[in-house]
């Protein structure tokens, strides 16, 4: 018995001709936060919409719970929260009645639910969807997933046009859903959310994983960031291996670098030096020169 | 049965205008009858060339009640095509249309629970547009008859088969719509059928009995064939059943395999 919510094998989803994704594999344990990181069209979102069953692959397999996502898709689903990138809704419902109906689709009753956590998000559930912003629909698409209190949750970009406020609310309830022992997916582009949250993260890019890593074991592997004003210290001086986006303007020199620490500091301490500072780089500056 | 309700009241109001406007149409048609039924129109209408009262569907006896009913109901069930073609065309594509599917399908339940509910439902409203109808016609005919007798049989049997091809074309739409990749105006795709095949039953008719005939679903249940037999023409029950059947099948195992598209 493994306890894995979440195995998939070689999944590969092709458009016609175009990609979707090729061949991608990954699991995700009972309890993890796992965050699926990539740029624009990587197949982050196709990755994600296989799973809740709106697409269907071309080749390999899916499986949630020990379930084939394609064909228990409707039992697997009872105990999956899902939330779209884009949110749009039944334009004439009320919030409340949109809920309402959503949550019909459960066989329980989600009424506490729905206001506790529309109060945490502050959501008026008398208005019409259609006079919402796009933050407050993405509100709704929130509560909208997390109502029935299910045992795993997929969130596509959820953080997209929420105010940093809401952005933080919102990391604190899939923080407590997590804490239930809830596990969570979500994609994103944006590292540094991803650094603060997840246990895990897989990198896609192009359609494919790149890597899939611990969030401590990919801060661990000693990416420094380096600022040091010196009068006379070079590009040249340093090793060209592991060292990346260099910048000099007059006597401040910054690059971020991944190795021996140990390197640079014998470097360093043969100059004279005014001031240093060594800095942990975000996932994003550590990104974007070592996966591109 | 939380979509089938959803669904139904969703489109109660247009179904309800629909009947108002064709209810009053109907009504006003039968209120006239006493005039148009007159020695006077059909000795006129006599002067126009058959092929000419063939083509607008005039070539029924318009002095009896039941004749008379067979020239409105071209137009009942010319209206009928265009409201259950679109029906079908919407059933299904309005989620994708509106990216509603994305709340819909990742809910626990199969695409064949939601074609079935979304079916149920749309029967539904044809089920009321017909009835309607046919009440409205019913009264039209019991008020403005003259003393006239006439065959109830017929009368149920014409109002039998503008139900079937309002279904025929109901899962027409709905067989479209699944192999379309992206429905862009149902309406005027609707609007086009029903008038095409409308206009291509005018020119069977004048040419009379050609091949055409079976690719048309007015032919089917043609009313003049109905009041002289008191019974549906065998091969139009046959193929439109047939018909009905396999849109409805081919619906079910491609909408099991569609891709829903994104937003983008």
């Amino acid at each position: 018995m493994s306890n894995n919510v979440i195995e998939i094998k070689n999944l590969t989803k092709m458009y016609g001709k175009n990609r979707g994704i090729i061949d991608v594999s990954f699991d995700i344990k009972e309890g993890e936060i796992y965050g699926f990181i990539g740029p624009n069209g990587a197949g982050k979102s196709t990755t994600l919409r296989l799973l809740v069953g709106l697409i269907f692959p071309t080749n390999g397999s899916a499986a949630i719970f020990g379930k084939d996502c394609f064909k228990q898709g409707n039992i697997i689903r009872k105990d999956v929260g899902y939330l779209p990138s884009e949110v749009f809704y039944y334009e004439n419902m009320k919030v409340m009645n949109l809920l309402k109906y959503s949550a019909s689709f459960y066989k329980k009753d989600c009424t506490k639910r729905i206001n506790e956590l529309c109060m945490r998000m502050e959501l008026d559930t008398n208005r019409k969807i259609d006079e919402l912003s796009y933050g407050n629909k993405k509100k709704v698409g929130i509560v909208q997933g997390l109502l029935h209190s299910p045992k795993l949750i997929i969130l596509d970009e959820p953080t997209s046009g929420l105010d940093p406020l809401m952005q933080h609310k919102f990391f604190r309830i899939i923080k407590e859903e997590n804490d239930k022992g809830v596990t969570i997916l979500f994609s994103s582009h944006i590292l540094s959310e991803v650094q603060k949250l997840c246990d895990r993260i897989a990198i896609i890019k192009e359609g494919s994983i790149i890597r899939i890593d611990e969030v401590s074991e990919l801060n661990k592997e000693s990416y420094k960031k380096f600022k040091i004003i010196c009068n006379d210290l070079n590009e040249a001086d340093f090793p060209k291996d592991g060292i990346n986006d260099f910048t000099k303007t007059n006597n401040q020199i910054a690059f971020i670098h991944k190795g021996n620490i140990n390197e640079i500091i014998k470097i360093i301490s043969q100059h004279e030096i005014i001031d240093l500072q060594i800095e942990e780089p975000t996932l994003e500056e550590i990104f974007m020169h070592y996966y591109q | 049965m939380n979509i089938y309700k959803y669904e139904t009241r969703k489109k109660l109001i247009s179904t309800l205008i629909w009947m108002i406007s064709l209810g009053f149409f109907i009504f006003s048609f039968y209120s006239i009858f006493e005039t148009i039924g007159s020695s006077a129109m059909t000795d006129m209408l006599e002067e126009y060339p058959e092929a000419f009262l063939k083509a607008f569907g005039m070539n029924n006896n318009f002095s009896t009640i039941i004749g008379y009913t067979a020239m409105i109901c071209i137009y009942i069930v010319l209206c009928g095509a265009i409201f259950s073609c679109n029906l079908g065309l919407n059933a299904v594509s309005v989620e994708e249309r509106d990216l509603t599917a994305d709340f819909l399908i990742p809910k626990p339940i199969t695409r064949n629970r939601i074609l079935t509910t979304k079916l149920l439902a749309a029967l539904t409203h044809i089920l009321i547009f017909s009835v309607m109808n046919s009440i409205i016609c019913y009264t039209g005919i019991e008020i403005f008859k003259n003393e006239q007798e006439y065959s109830f049989l017929t009368f149920l049997l014409m109002m039998l088969g503008i139900f079937i091809i309002q279904i025929l074309f109901f899962t027409i739409g709905l067989f479209v719509s699944v192999i379309s990749k992206k429905m862009g105006s149902p309406l005027s795709f609707s609007l086009g059928l029903s008038f095409g095949l409308f206009i291509l039953n005018s020119f069977d008719t004048i040419l009379e009995g050609t091949f055409i005939k079976y690719f048309i679903p007015y032919d089917y249940f043609e009313f003049g064939y109905i009041i002289e037999n008191t019974a549906f023409k065998t091969y139009g029950v046959v193929i439109s059943i047939g018909l009905i059947i396999a849109f409805i099948l081919g619906s079910y195992l491609l909408y099991n395999k569609r891709n829903i598209a994104t937003a983008m």
